[in-house]
């Protein structure tokens, strides 16, 4: 899929495939170890609560042990890199600025924190002006505004520090 | 009320100013996110959905529909200029499309590909404005074996004809299922899988694990690949529309049959994909340019676009005659319906004429809106081909956390939805397929609720799903899907041992 020039340099796709079939695994455990606790088998009242999810755990374990014995046998199909360092770095840059803005929300809101998430993913990522990512990301604000708090009537978190208070919302 | 007369109060409800304005904000949405890398109409469509929650039921439902009409348009336009189809059903069009642009037939190929996508989606709209009611009052009919043995064809569809590794079908739908139960149980009232945690109580909103997925997941993707921006330029005049459509009756056939094809392969499972390459198999075999297929035929574009466009369509008639969607974009409509307190199933048609209407007439006018649309726009969203998606990124970041915040009004919902935005991109990286996991989210209560029911009935006797006809076979069925990739492993074993 990667067709980067570092393709041969990256994240094992074995190992992924090795962590999401562990991690899927412990949720198909889960499932079973939560419907054994409600009871999953056929009482004179009829089905319990774990009397289905019992099943979805198990099938679900036993899928994820398939894959986890594919993927240790290396039976992995397509490319051996999940994707190459400069994919894998460029990835990481985005979540980790999303991290941020969610963080940035939790403070200040949603408003002002797109603002700043707009401005600087523009600049950083988009290698956009400084003037024109503050601009954009000002007019997104402003629109996110308009849409909800005024049009949809919907609002939005204000954060714990609302710097639109003044504005009477 | 007959089904003229109701279509036609469906027709006057679109046509109101405030349903047109909605469903020219669909459409361009719907193009708009369709062009995009990563992104796709389920992705449009879940990002949309949060728009909807002031809304009436039947306006929702057809900016929603109409964000589908758009996406499905937007999908050829990236496969023609730019050889980089942005859903698996589009592949096909890139055969033949993508040559045609090469060679300069960039436009010409889209007003073909648009006009075949018009006839193919009113050529289903029209199927489902005459078999929809029919369908619903005979699944009113049904009881719980019937709906599981239903859902159970369904999702073994997905394993039996879907192009990946079974497995990881199964655990996608497996994974979404273990989702869906999670939170307080309808018939006992007991919290399952919380493990002590009030967060966990509500369970997992189907639109907050959407947006995760198709949202941040296809960002997260878009980024990783970094999609070249060369695109092939495309300048549409009346002259050249003229000119296709003069050349139409050359391809009628063509077009009846990717039709015919898309309406029958549109109600099942993974059926899109499937009737955009037969229709184009199919063409390539009859055609007597059948050899040069590959090298920029028009009637390689108009196979399968028609078939595309009439299966995304057909598509609407299990969700409206029985609640059972079988596209991602379809389930997420269906997780439209229920955020919209409406209960999709057979009695839909009865008790939400208007909405269902409305939904229909959005089918035929939603199309030909999206049609005219793309073709007089065509040149802003060939343009959108060539801005890198780093300046979308935070576009589609700031949609998908305010759509998983409206939700229910928690921070907590934005995490969730960033999370599974990793666990999708993830996922879509090992070609896990993620339809079975939304799928099996949005079902999940009403598949549970339908086995439950139907094991009380026998006291804990699974042949309850052979006890009337229609359920065994269904069952039937269902297991031959399932088991159909282990039997055909198999024979493709017997046969490479009989090779010399």
């Amino acid at each position: 899929m990667s067709g980067s020039p570092d393709a041969s340099r990256g994240i094992s796709t074995r190992r992924v495939e090795i962590a999401t079939a562990l991690g899927l695994f412990c949720i198909g455990a889960l499932a079973v170890f939560d419907s054994l606790r409600l009871g999953a088998a056929w009482t004179s009242d009829g089905p319990p609560a774990g009397y289905f999810p019992f099943y979805i755990g198990s099938i679900l374990c036993l899928c994820a042990g398939l894959r986890l014995l594919r993927a240790r046998a290396d039976e992995v199909s397509g490319p051996k890199r999940l994707t190459s360092t400069a994919g894998g770095r460029r990835v990481l840059r985005v979540l980790v600025a999303s991290i941020v803005y969610v963080c940035v929300i939790e403070l200040i809101g949603f408003y002002v924190a797109s603002a700043i998430y707009f401005a600087v993913c523009l600049h950083g990522l988009g290698r956009r002006g400084r003037a024109a990512s503050i601009g954009i990301g000002s007019a997104v604000m402003a629109a996110i505004f308009l849409l909800f708090e005024v049009g949809l009537a919907v609002p939005l978190y204000q954060g714990l520090w609302n710097p639109l208070g003044f504005l009477g919302y | 009320m007959g089904e003229p007369s109701a279509l036609l109060h469906g027709f006057s409800a679109v046509l109101s100013l405030t349903h047109l304005l909605l469903m020219f904000t669909g459409i361009l949405l719907g193009l708009v996110i369709g062009v995009l890398p990563g992104l796709g109409g389920a992705s449009a469509m879940a990002i949309a959905l949060p728009l909807t929650i002031s809304l009436p039921p039947a306006s929702a439902v057809i900016l929603i529909s109409c964000v589908y009409w758009g996406a499905l348009f937007a999908g050829a336009i990236a496969a023609i200029l730019r050889n980089a189809p942005r859903e698996p059903w589009s592949v096909a069009t890139t055969f033949d499309g993508h040559p045609l642009a090469q060679q300069g037939l960039g436009a010409k190929a889209l007003a073909a590909a648009f006009t075949a996508s018009f006839a193919g989606a009113s050529f289903a709209a029209i199927l489902l404005t005459l078999l929809g009611p029919a369908f619903a009052s005979f699944a009113a009919g049904f009881g719980p074996p019937e709906f599981f043995a239903v859902y159970l064809l369904v999702f073994c569809g997905f394993v039996g004809l879907g192009q990946g590794s079974p497995s990881k079908a199964i655990a996608s739908m497996m994974l979404g299922f273990a989702l869906a139960v999670v939170g307080g149980d309808a018939a006992t009232g007991q919290l399952r899988m919380t493990f002590g945690l009030a967060t966990m109580a509500r369970g997992f909103d189907f639109l907050v694990v959407a947006m995760g997925l198709f949202g941040i997941g296809g960002v997260l993707w878009a980024m990783g690949e970094r999609p070249a921006l060369r695109s092939k330029r495309a300048r549409m005049t009346p002259r050249i529309v003229l000119q296709t459509w003069a050349e139409w009756p050359r391809y009628w056939a063509t077009s009846l049959r990717g039709g015919l094809l898309g309406c029958a392969l549109g109600i099942v499972p993974g059926g899109v994909t499937a009737a955009s390459y037969m229709s184009y198999a199919i063409a390539q075999r009859l055609s007597v340019e059948g050899k040069k297929f590959g090298s920029g035929q028009m009637e390689g574009v108009v196979a399968p676009e028609t078939a595309v466009h009439a299966a995304g369509a057909s598509a609407l008639l299990p969700v409206l005659a029985l609640g059972v969607p079988t596209t991602t974009a379809t389930a997420i409509l269906v997780g439209g319906l229920l955020l919209w307190g409406v209960q999709p199933g057979p009695l839909i048609f009865v008790e939400q004429k208007d909405l269902v209407w409305g939904l229909v007439a959005s089918a035929y006018l939603g199309n030909l809106a999206a049609f005219m649309l793309a073709l007089t726009c065509l040149p802003l969203f060939a343009k959108l081909l060539r801005v890198p998606f780093a300046v979308f990124a935070p576009v589609v970041v700031v949609a998908c956390a305010i759509g998983a915040y409206t939700v229910r009004h928690e921070i907590f919902d934005v995490w969730l939805m960033l999370g599974f935005g990793i666990v999708g991109y993830v996922l879509k990286k090992l070609d896990y397929p993620l339809t079975p996991l939304v799928l099996a989210l949005i079902l999940g209560d009403r598949v549970e609720a339908s086995f439950r029911e139907s094991m009380v009935l026998s006291q804990g006797s699974p042949l309850v799903f052979f006890s009337s006809g229609l359920s065994a076979a269904l069952t039937a069925l269902a297991l031959t899907m399932l088991l159909w990739p282990l039997v055909a492993k198999v024979m493709r074993a017997r046969e490479a041992a009989k090779a010399p």
